[in-house]
């Protein structure tokens, strides 16, 4: 059975080419859903814009730079104060988003001198702050705002400052994933080989495509130290943006997230001749083979034997009193796109876990061929779902949870079907070895809570006889 | 589908499926690469020769291909009396179909894209 048209997409029978179920036999060579392609017109789409994937993912992250969105104030708001990912900086990442609150006046006669004042006033409001995105928005693009030229003006004034100029207004691509690589790119051409990192290990790497969920970058920070590896960047969890101006200087790119950061990745590859290590750092086992590839790298397999065999001892048995218990649940997962592949053999090997249906936002077509070499037969795999393809598969499915945001998944609640943030995580972090006893646990909770049950049962009291009587 | 018949080949190529995110990269090229290198490295390293590994991108397609090489041994009895030709043979046929599956007849549309 290739793709599958739901009984719900009978009125858009193109999206057929989205959704796939998997059977045995089969690879992508035969069937290979539709990915990073235009919306089609008659299904709500659970998208963000192609700004949001270049400020809220990636650039938003770094802990020491103001973000600064020139359009309306709510591409600022949407895209502020949404995911969990703290910093050893004071948070100020995570506190402060700066807009240029642009009006009609504004629109009509060129925000370019709106976009300077605003700048200055930032710099001036926050001296101890010296770096600063500044992103386009939807009708910036429009009106031809030239933030390049600003940004030129502010930076030859103020020697002391350093901007990066991010041109990816909403509708720049189909979904984030277009300001994921514009920002990759843009990175690597105007600020990567700007800054020498201090050297302080013979061993160097950058660590790509973790933006530190609720401490993930935290926690495999302290395998790093451990292993006497220097990260000279992450990109960009926890990251200063200095740091990721010197990523020409590791040794290795150890990739995590190929979709949103695989870019930077090839490209520093291609220009300065550092190779890319994919690793996935979610999952038990997983993480236990990442640790063993980088120091097969370098050439320190015995320190990471060490490392493996302590965190195996302290967390393995948490993990399987868990596994006993989880053994054979059903798992949706609804999220942007590589964490399916990350997620969908992990649970199963680690956890006993059945993944019965995936769907992504906004993964490419090679995420789809990760996805389905590793997924399980009689499994769906979609691309861009809508509200209604959700409701239909979960009726095929039945899944005991489901992963995903906090918009779907105040969606499923209704349905009485546990949720969890799949995005920016229950009680995280999820990566390495205790974080996937972390995710464990949160599966646990969310399927032995009976609250969701309760919830569903009809606890009125019948309706007395004599008034049904009455009104007979 | 894959191609071969060799039940000794499907096992290897089902265990890549499952494990090494190598074989799609996100273009032809850095597949190809890949899959090329990992497959002959592991090869030497299941016939006991020691592969040459002298540059940055050597030791990448090492580290994949040891710990390859590690994983297949624990799933697969068979490997350690496989005799060294037949190892050879066998790399040979999996990095056909790998090549086969994640570039020439894959059908990702992206994948031929010069640009990113
Ligand atoms: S779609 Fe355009 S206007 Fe809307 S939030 Fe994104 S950048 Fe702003």
């Amino acid at each position: 059975m290739p793709l599958v048209l739901l009984d719900c997409d009978k009125v858009i029978p193109e999206r057929e080419k989205h959704v796939y179920l998997k059977v045995d036999g089969e690879d992508t060579r035969d069937y290979l859903p539709l990915a990073n392609v235009a919306t089609i017109p008659g299904t709500l789409s659970e998208r963000g814009c192609s700004f949001c994937g270049a400020k809220l993912v990636i650039g938003g992250v770094l802990k020491d730079t103001i973000q600064m969105i020139h359009g309306p104030i709510g591409c600022a708001y949407n895209t502020w104060h949404t995911k969990r990912y703290p910093s050893d900086g004071d948070n100020f990442q995570l506190k402060y988003v700066m807009s240029t609150d642009m009006k009609e006046s504004n629109i009509v006669f060129g925000g370019d001198k709106r976009l300077y004042a605003s700048i200055i006033e930032a710099f001036d409001e926050m001296p101890h702050i010296k770096r600063m995105i500044v992103y386009t928005t939807c009708p910036t693009a429009l009106i031809g705002d030239d933030i390049k030229a600003v940004v030129k003006k502010v930076m030859a004034e103020r020697p002391d400052v350093d901007i990066f100029t991010v041109e990816c207004p909403g509708f720049a691509g189909v979904s984030q994933s277009k300001g994921h690589h514009v920002l990759n790119i843009g990175w690597v051409n105007d600020k990567v080989g700007q800054v020498e990192p201090k050297i302080t290990s013979k061993y160097t790497m950058n660590f790509i495509g973790d933006y530190n969920i609720q401490g993930d970058t935290y926690l495999l920070q302290k395998y790093w130290d451990r292993l006497g590896i220097q990260v000279i960047a992450h990109f960009t969890g926890n990251a200063t943006y200095d740091d990721c101006r010197s990523m020409h200087r590791a040794q290795v790119s150890v990739v995590n997230c190929a979709r949103s950061a695989g870019y930077i990745a090839n490209e520093l590859m291609k220009r300065y001749g550092i190779p890319r290590l994919d690793i996935d750092s979610w999952g038990f086992n997983y993480m236990a083979e990442g640790i063993r590839k980088v120091c097969t790298f370098f050439g320190i397999e015995k320190k990471g034997e060490e490392l493996i065999a302590e965190e195996t001892a302290k967390w393995k048995p948490k993990l399987d009193w868990y596994k006993e218990r989880l053994r054979g649940k059903k798992m949706a997962i609804w999220t942007g796109g590589p964490r399916l592949w990350h997620w969908t053999k992990s649970v199963e090997d680690d956890l006993g876990i059945e993944v019965v249906a995936m769907s992504s936002k906004f993964g490419h077509q090679e995420d789809f061929e990760k996805i389905i070499a590793r997924g399980r037969s009689g499994t769906y795999y979609l691309d861009d779902a809508n509200e209604l393809e959700f409701f239909e598969i979960l009726e095929k499915v039945k899944p005991d949870v489901i992963f995903t945001g906090p918009r779907v998944g105040d969606l499923v609640k209704k349905l009485h079907i546990p949720y969890i943030n799949g995005h920016g995580y229950h009680n995280g972090p999820y990566m390495g070895f205790e974080g996937f006893v972390n995710l464990a646990r949160d599966f646990y909770n969310a399927t032995s809570n009976p609250l969701l049950k309760l919830a569903a049962t009809d606890i009125r009291e019948p309706e007395p006889k004599e008034k049904l009587e009455a009104a007979e | 589908m894959i191609k071969t018949s060799n039940e000794k080949v499907k096992q290897l190529y089902d265990y890549v499926q499952e494990r090494c995110l190598w074989q799609f990269f996100s273009r032809a090229w850095d597949r190809e690469a890949n899959i090329k290198n990992i497959t002959r490295m592991a090869g030497e390293i299941l016939t006991g020769t020691e592969p040459d590994v002298k540059t940055p991108m050597d030791k990448q397609f090492f580290a994949d291909a040891k710990w390859m090489v590690a994983d297949l041994k624990q799933r697969f009895d068979w490997i350690a009396a496989e005799p060294p030709e037949s190892i050879v043979r066998l790399m040979s046929e999996l990095k056909d179909e790998l090549l086969d599956l994640a570039v020439t007849h894959s059908t990702n549309s992206e994948l031929n894209w010069s640009f990113y």
